[in-house]
């Protein structure tokens, strides 16, 4: 029984299976024509999905090394990134009232732009940092930048709103970011309004600019309309003016094919600081004129900044004129990879008595020389070691100024994502 | 004794093939330099077909943004352990990767460009990109341009002339 079972059984199978064998060839051989294009279709769509998402990881991992987070909608692609420092200084003789030593909070900056179709952009740079006074540190927000601009082609584009301006290279090139800057601290002459400065880095104005290539290079150009700066040098007028009288300003740079990372430029600013009827010594207004230059060198291991300015204050109520330079040289060298030697020359020469910067301490001279190393402890986060030393002029209660050496050790970590 | 010597003659020419099959391995093995040519590709509907290499590298840097039509230049970029990007960072950026991502973000930054170029992993997934967006612009192998897109000449030549611009050598120490 058993092996007739098992002499019949098999059949059946044997059957399917000589039918599936003769099926199979039979289907593959002539499938209809409509499977075949759905097939195709379906083939391509698979790769087309597939090559999709392939671009899409890779963009967001690209973009996500930590230099910034990019996210497109539609016609819209945003940008933000998030810059912050935090450091230590032992500085000797310290600030008055503080001591040689102290850990400090830099600020963290939020930055986001947004691109709207091929010509709408816009961009926005708030800080919150830290304000020193008397009795207490206090943190606040700064709205540092805030525009929209309309770009028309390479040739021309219109800004309305606030922002930095060309006076330095220096501030356009870094504005708050402090892990763009290869030092610590910025030279004397970019220094904020409200950080001891001596320029107007803010406008709030309208802007035109743009660029044209030549043979030769680029050359780009920018001129500006904007409130102007307000009774204090450390009032940059964001909101509203004090005065009619707008400033102009006008900067044209250039960059060298021949030269390949060398960039020079000039610019030009003229404003009328507003009277102040409340100070005997300002109840005229201060014709303002700022001239400068700039040349910048960054290629292969080299990086070379050269800023100079000149500032002319005619003040109506004396009939004095005052002139005021200032100007740095800072060379740095990628001695390894992620290894950065730099070295800075930095001066001020003012002249004293000027009422627009007397009542701020800022008339007076200062210079300083700024050794350090910075080492990039991954591809967005940079440790910067430096050693300064100079000379700065003080002026005691009853007016009489004098010469005060200083020496300080700082250590700073800045950082990008 | 003598006859040692004549097995240890009889060996000579095996231990010569051996050597020289080991030193043909070797040769096999170890990393040539290789030539790279690269393609300018772009939409379809680009009114431009020949571009100078000057122009070229004005856009590539994004000193130059928009077409002569008025359409905003999009970049889509290969990353940086790939061919093109070697032979783009080498001729045209003159940098590494990393003070390139640090070009990036300083342009942006100070306001030049509203946007950081895109990155794709493949030459398809360029073409993908390129084929429906009519201001990008993106680099590929010569040997890997993909469909539905247009092929910039730089400077009156074409990726098979002599005297094609965007071409490289790869050296070994840094193939990826």
């Amino acid at each position: 029984m058993k092996s007739v079972l098992r002499g019949v059984l098999p059949a059946p199978l044997l059957a399917l299976l000589l039918l599936a064998a003769f099926a199979r060839p039979a289907a593959a051989e002539d499938p209809p024509e409509d499977w075949k294009k759905q097939n195709e279709e379906l083939e391509g769509r698979v790769r087309s999905l597939e090559d999709e998402r392939a671009a899409r990881t890779s963009a967001d991992e690209e973009e996500s090394l930590g230099l910034g987070i990019v996210l497109t909608r539609g016609k819209v692609r945003g940008t933000l990134q998030i810059f912050g420092d935090v450091g230590a200084q032992w500085q000797n003789p310290g600030n008055p009232d503080r001591g040689e030593t102290s850990f400090f909070l830099g600020g963290v900056n939020i930055f986001g732009t947004a691109q709207v179709g091929d010509h709408f952009h816009v961009l926005s740079e708030t800080v919150i940092k830290t304000r020193e006074d008397s009795s207490s540190d206090r943190v606040i927000f700064d709205q540092e930048r805030l525009s929209a601009a309309w770009i028309f082609n390479d040739h021309l584009y219109v800004k309305l709103g606030l922002d930095h301006g060309p006076v330095s290279r220096w501030n356009h090139l870094f504005h708050h970011g402090r892990w763009l800057e290869t030092t610590i601290d910025r030279p004397l002459l970019a220094r904020f309004e409200t950080s001891g400065g001596i320029l107007p880095m803010h406008n709030t104005g309208l802007e035109l600019g743009g660029r044209h290539l030549t043979d030769c290079g680029p050359i780009n150009y920018v001129f500006i309309v904007s409130n102007g700066r307000g009774r204090s040098a450390e009032d940059p007028q964001k909101i509203s003016d004090r005065n009619d009288d707008k400033a102009l300003e006008l900067g044209i740079g250039f960059a060298p094919r021949a030269i390949e990372g060398l960039h020079v430029g000039i610019h030009v600013r003229y404003d009328e600081l507003p009277s102040d009827s409340s100070v005997a010594a300002r109840m005229r207004p201060i014709v303002q004129i700022i001239l400068g230059g700039h040349a910048e060198y960054r290629t292969g291991p080299w990086e070379l900044f050269l800023e100079f300015v000149l500032i002319e204050n005619d003040d109506r109520t004396s009939g004095s004129t005052f002139s005021h330079t200032s100007g740095y040289l800072q060379a740095a060298y990628h001695v390894r990879e992620r290894w950065t030697a730099y070295t800075r020359l930095d001066f001020r020469q003012m002249e004293a008595g000027d009422p627009y910067f007397m009542p701020l301490g800022r008339d007076l001279d200062r210079w300083e020389i700024v050794l350090g190393v910075r080492h990039e402890l991954t591809n967005n986060a940079a440790l910067k070691i430096e050693v300064s030393f100079g000379e700065f002029e003080q002026r005691a209660t009853g007016g009489a100024v004098s010469d005060v050496w200083y020496t300080r050790f700082g250590i700073q970590v800045s950082w990008v994502f | 004794m003598g006859g040692t010597d004549v097995r240890s003659l009889s060996l000579l020419p095996l231990l010569a093939l051996a050597l020289s099959f080991g030193v043909a391995r070797a040769e096999e093995e170890a990393p040539k330099a290789r030539s790279v040519v690269l393609a300018v590709i772009v939409h379809p509907k680009n009114p431009v077909s020949d571009i100078s290499f000057s122009e070229l590298r004005a856009m590539l840097k994004l000193e130059r943004q928009f077409w002569p039509n008025g359409r905003r230049a999009v970049l889509y970029l290969r990353p940086s352990e790939t061919d093109e990007s070697q032979v783009l960072l080498d001729r045209i950026y003159k940098m590494t990767p990393e003070k390139l991502q640090k070009y990036w973000v300083g342009k942006l930054f100070s306001g030049e460009i509203p946007a950081k170029p895109s990155y794709v992993p493949t030459a398809e997934a360029a073409g993908s990109r390129v084929s429906v967006q009519e201001g990008a612009l993106s680099i590929v192998l010569a040997g890997e341009v993909p469909k539905d897109v247009k092929v910039l000449t730089i400077d009156k030549k074409k990726v098979d002339d002599k005297e094609y611009a965007l071409s490289g050598v790869i050296e070994p120490a840094s193939a990826p």
